[in-house]
């Protein structure tokens, strides 16, 4: 009795959670094919067929293709800088006592509350300066730092969990500090890279403010900005900014699920024994 | 197994990293090389536009700047920043502002203008226009003195005139029996008879730039004898609280409670405007840019074009208004720049643009000099009716967004919602508009 | 040692610098200019505490928009955290509906949020709305509730925005999670712990710092969101749904007043210090550093 009020229970917070979740692209999937009349006045169904045509006009009235392949080259780059950058800092803050441990935490954590808003002028400024106004490798620097207090928690805390006796172990066989880490705690810590290198990636995929200000030719657009092509005050067009939302989420899901493995592939059996 | 997956993601990545960059860094030296390859090269000047992609003026932006670049080739290219939704544009240009970084040629409204004055970028182009009378006489008296400051200064030129009064659906008009009406008393019985008819009246919204929703509030107020009239064609005024001002709020209040749609508060203007194209409501106050919509399927039902009407305000009210436009902002910079970027503002402003975008997006010329053609005035009626009406308008007045701070309009949005519910009274709505004056200054 | 100190340098080096890089001059700025007189284009001069006095004495809305702040927080801290790790240790038991459930659960979180805003406009909008739909089906008799804009429903509405954000958590916890060896779980069940008393009593302690961390991210996300209030109700009706972020970006970008907004930055900042300190006191992050 009371197993099946919990099977019960279980099963429709899940349900709930799913709804929640699936019908908002469910919903703009369906609004994709869809023209700008059914999409402001009626919400279920194809009263007037299937619109294929949102697509073409995405791609007509937007330069998606060269955004799409700067998204690319963005979104990749500044994961892998930021993953490899912070986890390194993570790992070092984790395991060693120095002297400016403490100092190094609370700036790495300011980054994570100071207003998005207030950094835009400065790293204008600072881009500018600095020649990266306009080019794909400021916008690759700037979010890797933006992104840098997620991934920098996330890392410490799963660094935390692994037992220092491996390391030490490794050390005891003449391991160096650098080869310790690449041979015994990247391999351990392949949920963790997986789960901050999404998050990481999702941002610099859906980032549009710090697209916009710190990028001035069309050539060095990322796709989020696309999406404002179909949206003006006197004449928007829904039906293709859904396609091109559609255009834009799809890559992300898949690498999602990709990814996702990795997440909760757990710990390889054998690594923990050494 | 383990070992592989480890050293083939590091390895790519590294890899990635060192092509993406190398290749990020030879862009960047490809683009700054470029520019000193040979000695006839063209004179680069930059540009900031928000008419791209679905916006009204796109195709028409798009065909002026090819004109131009054709014209000039080998002399003069203007390198455009594209800044999709004015949002973005308004946001852009303010970052720019404050690094005294502007464009060359850019659109001064929303502020954009006031700031380009402030940081010391804008020119002064009253010397300039009186040095060139052709194109003095293509922009006319009525526009410069618009945007004339008090000290004779002018910052900027529009390249159209606004007339906008309102649509409505003859054939709910007639079902409900009713006229356009001449006096905002029959107004508000229309409305009540449109509503006994089974219709919906006005088209309104609240959200973005409470567009739709102040149309009306500004023609109530621009009709309302002549301290309204003197109030709605004041820029930037200090004080919200006055007799003609609490009374249109407090008509807006019973439109937005009894005469709407029930999503009209809070909505954007794509919902205003598809209530009125999908014939759930049967008025919508807005510009001749709408016309095109009147006859596309896609967004209106069909034959919708011949069931629309165009009208004057009641009290015989037109807005008509000249656009903030374009600036210019080449101060400080070399001689060769601020010379282009001058014969690039005169070709945007001049008889050659005026043409386009009257053709291409149904925006009025500034003079009479660049003539509409009976073509034209054949193919687009609704806008033909529109120049014809606005000759007997005994009232003309500009709308909210080209007279209040962007605070204040954005304070409109933010304050309607109370209105409609009751939370706030006419009175209280225009004591908070006051205070948002004061952010602004 | 000697050597190690070599490998810590090395290791936090292109770190802090890209800190620098982005962070320091930004944060500079922001503190210095929050004592002085900016506008977009005009001079910056010293004006003390002015900024801050009005703030605290003559802006109602900032003062609402703090107390926002903290509610959603509060929310976010608690609601949301424990809607995430529930359904975290629900997946955990490997039924035939996990990995869809997972990447259901996630996708909002893909979804940009220019698109997510225009989709709750939708799904509420009064006249035709999904939510009103189904209510008037329902109840048999049209309903129409202006969800966003009716002053009554507007702060409710704007907090079930947040909701989808949840599957966050619920992906950081399940990475944790995998770290777990089997022979916990079998230890466990060897002493006769039921499936529920193991989560609560040796699954959840082990989780702690990765739930402390989530936490974190959650609540400050609250003093960082803006885009989907901007897309939905602008902050209001009147000052019913603003947030800080969302009022300091008004400052700065309607009202061209950057010291005023610098000055907003400076308490946010503190607000996140504070959020942040105590959310590490209770989960004793501090503990083994």
């Amino acid at each position: 009795m009371i197993n099946g009020v919990k099977k019960v229970a279980t099963f429709l917070f899940i349900f709930i959670i799913v709804a929640i979740s699936v019908v908002p692209f469910l919903w703009v999937l369906m609004a994709s094919f869809k023209g700008n009349g059914d999409i402001m006045s009626s919400v279920a169904g194809f009263p007037n067929g299937l619109r294929f045509s949102n697509y073409q006009t995405a791609f007509k009235l937007a330069p998606l293709v060269t955004f799409y392949k700067n998204s690319v080259i963005v979104s990749l780059l500044s994961t892998a800088l930021n993953l490899i950058v912070f986890s390194m800092a993570a790992y070092v803050v984790v395991r060693c006592r120095f002297r400016f441990k403490k100092p190094i935490i609370i700036a790495f954590s300011l980054a994570l509350i100071i207003p998005g808003a207030a950094l835009l002028q400065p790293l204008y400024n600072t881009l500018t300066r600095t020649h990266l106004y306009d080019t794909l490798t400021g916008l690759i620097i700037v979010y890797a730092g933006l992104g840098m207090p997620t991934t920098f928690y996330i890392m410490m805390s799963y660094f935390k969990t692994i037992p220092y006796t491996l390391e030490e172990a490794a050390y005891i066989d003449g391991a160096g500090f650098f080869r310790t880490f690449v041979q015994i705690i990247l391999p351990l810590a392949r949920p963790a890279f997986a789960t901050a290198g999404v998050l990481q990636f999702l941002f610099c995929w859906n980032e549009f403010q710090f697209a916009l200000t710190l990028t001035g030719d069309k050539m060095n657009r990322t796709l989020p900005i696309a999406l404002y092509y179909f949206k003006s005050s006197f004449a928007s067009d829904y039906g293709a900014m859904f396609a091109a939302t559609v255009l834009v989420t799809i890559p992300s899901i898949i690498i999602y699920m990709l990814m996702q493995k990795q997440i909760i592939s757990g710990l390889v059996s054998g690594s923990v024994k050494g | 197994m383990k070992l592989n997956w480890k050293k083939c993601i590091a390895s790519t990545l590294l890899v990635f990293l060192a092509t993406g960059l190398a290749a990020c860094t030879a862009d960047a030296n490809e683009s700054a090389s470029t520019g000193a390859k040979g000695n006839q090269t063209p004179v680069e000047i930059s540009y900031a536009t928000f008419m791209v992609g679905s916006h009204v003026s796109a195709e028409a932006e798009k065909q002026i700047i090819d004109e131009f670049n054709e014209a000039y080739e080998g002399k003069i290219k203007v390198v455009i920043e594209e800044l999709p939704s004015d949002e973005a544009y308004v946001n852009k240009m303010k970052a720019l502002a404050a690094s005294k970084a502007l464009p060359d040629v850019a659109i001064g409204k929303q502020g954009i203008r006031e700031l380009a004055i402030k940081n010391g970028q804008a020119v002064d182009l009253m010397p300039l226009l009186e040095a060139d009378p052709e194109w003095k006489e293509y922009i006319g008296a009525g526009a410069i003195s618009y945007n004339q400051a008090d000290d004779g200064k002018l910052y900027s030129i529009a390249n159209a005139k606004q007339l906008i009064g309102y649509f409505y659906n003859k054939d709910m008009f007639e079902t409900a029996g009713i006229q356009p009406a001449k006096t905002w008393d029959e107004f508000m019985a229309n409305n009540e008879k449109l509503k006994a008819a089974g219709f919906t009246p006005l088209a309104m919204m609240t959200g973005e730039n409470a567009w739709t929703t102040n149309l009306w509030l500004a023609a109530m107020i621009g009709t309302d004898g002549e301290a309204g009239h003197s109030f709605m064609n004041t820029t930037h005024p200090e004080s919200y609280e006055n007799a003609s001002m609490i009374q249109a709020l407090s008509m807006i209040q019973t439109c937005l409670q009894e005469y709407t749609t029930s999503d009209a508060v809070g909505a954007m203007y794509a919902n205003a405007a598809n209530n009125f194209l999908q014939e759930k409501t049967a008025l919508i106050a807005n510009g001749p840019w709408m016309v095109p919509d009147f006859s596309d399927t896609s967004k209106a039902k069909a034959g919708l074009a011949d069931r629309v009407g165009v009208a004057l305000y009641p009290n015989d009210g037109i807005v008509a208004q000249y656009e903030v436009g374009y600036i210019l902002c080449s101060n400080g910079k070399s001689e060769e720049e601020q010379a282009a970027a001058l014969e690039f503002l005169k070709f945007k402003t001049g008889k050659r643009a005026q043409e386009i975008f009257l053709d291409k997006s149904g925006a009025l010329p500034l003079t009479a000099n660049v003539e509409i053609s009976e073509t034209y005035k054949t193919a687009n009626p609704l806008v033909a009716e529109l120049i014809t009406i606005s000759g007997d308008a005994k009232y003309g007045f500009e709308n909210i967004d080209n007279t209040a701070f962007s605070s204040v309009v954005s304070e409109f949005s933010l304050n309607y919602p109370d209105l409609a519910y009751g939370e706030i009274t006419p009175e209280e709505m225009a004591a908070k508009l006051t205070a948002a004056v004061a952010k602004s200054k | 040692m000697r050597k190690k100190n070599k490998w810590i340098s090395i290791f936090l080096l292109p770190g802090v610098s890209i800190f620098i890089f982005v962070f320091m001059l930004s944060i500079l700025m922001l503190v210095g200019t929050s004592f002085a007189n900016w506008t977009i284009g005009s001079k910056i001069t010293f004006a003390g505490f002015s900024n801050y006095s009005t703030l605290f004495t003559e802006d109602p809305a900032f003062i609402k928009s703090m107390m926002n702040t903290g509610i959603w927080i509060a929310l976010q801290a608690t609601i949301h955290i424990a809607i995430g790790v529930l359904l975290a240790l629900l997946l955990a038991k490997q039924k035939w509906y996990t990995s869809f459930v997972r990447t259901a659960f996630f996708i909002p979180n893909i979804i940009s949020s220019a698109a997510l805003g225009m989709l709750f406009l939708s799904i509420l909008n009064p006249q035709f709305g999904l939510v009103n739909n189904v209510m008037t089906k329902l109840l048999g008799e049209p309903f129409v509730q202006n969800w966003f804009m009716d002053p009554k429903t507007s702060f409710f509405s704007v907090t079930m925005t947040w909701l989808p954000y949840a599957g966050l958590v619920t992906i950081l916890v399940m990475a944790e999670m995998a770290s777990i060896p089997k022979e916990v779980y079998e230890a466990a069940s060897i002493d006769g712990a039921t499936s529920m008393q193991t989560d609560l009593f040796v699954v959840l302690p082990m989780m702690k710092n990765i739930i402390g961390t989530a936490t974190i991210l959650a609540a400050t996300s609250m003093l960082q969101k803006l885009d989907i209030i901007m897309m939905t109700t602008g902050g209001g009706p009147g000052v019913r749904t603003m947030n800080m972020p969302m009022y300091l970006y008004r400052t700065a970008l309607t009202d061209n007043n950057y010291g005023l907004a610098n000055a907003q930055g400076v308490i946010l900042i503190f607000l996140g210090l504070l959020t942040l300190i105590t959310i590490r006191k209770i989960f004793k992050m501090d503990q083994e550093d």
